[in-house]
């Protein structure tokens, strides 16, 4: 978080320069910026702080080693898989084998999300909008519709609603994956 | 409001400043920004994995101390 000098450099300029010089400087200021990020990736798998720590400090090595091999180019979603596979090496190592829900969401492809922006290019999307959000069920409707109207918090839906936090979450989630499928399937439809 | 629509159905994957996200964690923000964050953490599987284990730590006003 010292690094504000370099915030007008971007990951992608960062590496470049690294390839180009071989100064590992470099490597350092992008790895910095993500420390807090892998700081807590790493404790949400390894319920550990001690752990996660030292993680963090075998992930940077990793990379480093790792990069001086092969180019990579989307650095941002590459060092997120390497600490998420860092953590499943190291669950697995402590108990021989993984409950399945972790395992599932562990190799869960990082570009599962379809490009919708190509969705607002169509006019008939926001009437189509207004008309999914009534299909949404109340609680899904009432928290995307606080959220992403209102502009309310996570934490002033939960005192007006009555849900929890995870609760509120949740229902945006899933609203708002409800609300893109419902749409994807709408347009279809008007196509054929 | 159509603006505030689109952003549900917006997929880019925004970056989150690691100082505001500590800055969430501990509770330091009006709910202004805190609706901002929680926006961006929607679309941003990273730094919302990031927050969910950051959330955990015991003391999280030590928490810039270990990234330094």
């Amino acid at each position: 978080m010292k690094v504000e000098k370099y915030s007008h450099i971007t990951d992608q300029e960062l590496l470049q320069n690294y390839y180009s010089s071989e100064d590992s400087k470099w490597l350092g200021i992008l790895l910095e910026r993500y420390t807090l990020l892998l700081l807590g990736v790493c404790m949400k798998y390894l319920k550990n702080e001690e752990e996660a720590k030292d993680s963090v400090q075998q992930i940077f090595l990793k990379a480093i080693t790792e990069l001086k091999k092969y180019k990579v180019e989307y650095f941002k979603s590459w060092i997120y898989m390497v600490a998420k596979n860092y953590c499943l090496m190291k669950l697995r190592d402590r108990q021989g084998k993984l409950p399945a829900e972790l395992n599932e969401k562990l190799t869960a492809t990082a570009d599962s999300q379809p490009d919708t922006s190509t969705l607002w290019q169509n006019d008939k999307t926001l009437d189509l909008m207004n008309e999914s959000m009534k299909e949404l069920n109340h609680e899904q409707r009432q928290c995307v519709t606080l959220f992403y109207l209102q502009k309310k918090s996570y934490h002033e839906i939960s005192e007006q609603t009555g849900y929890n936090l995870l609760q509120v979450k949740s229902y945006i989630q899933n609203g708002k994956r409800n609300l893109k499928i419902l749409i994807e399937r709408k347009l279809k439809d008007k196509a054929s | 409001m159509a603006d505030n629509l689109k952003d549900i159905l917006s997929s880019l994957s925004p970056d989150i400043d690691q100082e505001m996200l500590l800055l969430y964690l501990q509770n330091k923000l009006s709910e202004e920004k805190r609706h901002e964050i929680e926006k961006k953490l929607l679309d941003n599987e990273f730094a919302d994995d990031a927050l969910e284990g950051l959330q955990q730590f015991d003391d999280k006003q030590r928490i810039n101390l270990l990234v330094e």
